[in-house]
């Protein structure tokens, strides 16, 4: 991928001047990869929409009683987890990455510390992470979680120390 | 039992209101910049806000700076009303339910979006009955003229309305340090006028940010 950082999405990384040039054959075939690839995404779309209620709901009872018992807290994190969600599979759509980053940036952190939400947040996410791949096909999310990841990286999840749950560590191109 | 559906149950998540990219739209053909909600929007060339600045002087000389302070009072007044409208409205619940920390966030990225700078609350002095406001990158201020004094006078005016409106309470305002004069950032601090006065004082004795708030905070003791 040859994305930059905070990107927009496809259309917009070209440069539609067609009275200085053709688009060049590296951009033809950024395009060419997107449309190739665009039944998938709308598929895993299509998909995310239908689960995300149970998808979330099946995370949150999945949780400790212990990390139930601050409801506002609670209540926050699952909207954070569905609002993460609705942007990393908008930005998988449309093939902008930064987009859950660049429009929840500050926000989302300012209302970690309000809610106080990081312990949640952390066990929502870590079981979303795993949910996920369960559900979608590989190549779908191995686009989906570029996306994901850099509008997760708002909430400062930290590591987990079991490498179990993420066989293998990709590079990621943050910035 | 926490259920999924009951939190969801219009569909919509409130988040970051005044994203940059969701709250100015523009349709370039017709010459239209409006915000998310319809209303038209009016970007100002670096050209007009200087000849602001120089019709003022011409006009009324010394009094231009009494004059941007009063425009900056009734912008500061208009513009809480409609901010506090605009996030009443998206987040459907009043806005004195929000947090502190979720106002001024909202506030921070609304002034950043306007292309108004950086600004930030810096609550320490809150319990001696200051709050101490900071922007960076004012464009009013960066195309002002030079003076030997600071030059936030539009600002001023509406940081003074706005967080009046906001507290209930008649407060003052004054400019401690600004970016014209080498500062790093522009601070203001609010305060009950009477105990403002000894602020005045340290800016046109050139004191530093710091230097002026220990006298502010020394006097009551």
């Amino acid at each position: 991928m040859t994305t930059p950082p905070l990107s927009q999405h496809i259309l917009r990384q070209l440069e539609l001047q067609p009275d200085k040039s053709y688009i060049t054959a590296q951009q033809m075939s950024i395009l060419s990869q997107y449309v190739g690839s665009l039944a998938d995404r709308i598929r895993a779309y299509r998909q995310i929409r239908e689960w995300e209620i149970n998808l979330i709901q099946e995370l949150v009872d999945r949780l400790p009683v212990e990390a139930k018992k601050n409801t506002s807290a609670l209540e926050q994190s699952i909207k954070q987890t569905i609002l993460i969600l609705r942007y990393a599979a908008l930005g998988m759509l449309v093939d902008d990455t930064h987009l859950g980053r660049r429009r929840l940036e500050d926000w989302l952190p300012t209302m970690v510390e309000v809610y106080q939400t990081q312990a949640v947040d952390t066990l929502l996410h870590r079981s979303l992470n795993q949910q996920l791949p369960r559900l979608l096909t590989d190549s779908q999310f191995s686009m989906l979680k570029p996306p994901l990841e850099a509008a997760q990286q708002l909430l400062h999840i930290p590591e987990e120390t079991q490498s179990d749950s993420e066989p293998q560590k990709e590079a990621t191109q943050s910035d | 039992m926490v259920l999924v559906t009951d939190l969801l149950t219009d569909t919509n998540l409130t988040a970051n209101y005044f994203a940059t990219d969701v709250y100015v739209h523009g349709t370039l053909e017709l010459g239209l910049l409006e915000n998310r909600r319809g209303d038209r929007l009016l970007a100002l060339p670096e050209s007009l806000i200087r000849a602001i600045y120089t019709g003022l002087d011409n006009e009324t000389g010394q009094a231009s700076m009494l004059v941007l302070y009063n425009c900056g009072r009734w912008w500061g007044k208009n513009f809480y009303t409609r901010f506090c409208e605009e996030l009443t409205d998206y987040h459907n619940r009043p806005v004195s339910s929000l947090s502190m920390p979720e106002f001024m966030q909202a506030l921070e990225q609304c002034w950043l979006t306007h292309g108004w700078g950086q600004i930030s609350l810096d609550s320490s002095y809150r319990e001696q009955g200051f709050l101490v406001l900071k922007i960076r990158a004012s464009a009013f201020i960066y195309y002002a003229p030079k003076l030997e004094r600071p030059v936030g006078f539009l600002e001023t005016g509406a940081l003074q309305a706005f967080f009046s409106e906001l507290s209930g309470e008649t407060l003052h305002c004054v400019q401690t340090v600004c970016e014209s004069l080498g500062a790093e950032e522009n601070c203001f601090v609010l305060g009950i006028k009477d105990r403002l006065t000894v602020a005045e004082t340290g800016v046109e004795q050139g004191l530093s940010h710091t230097e002026i708030m220990n006298l502010l905070v020394g006097q009551g003791a």
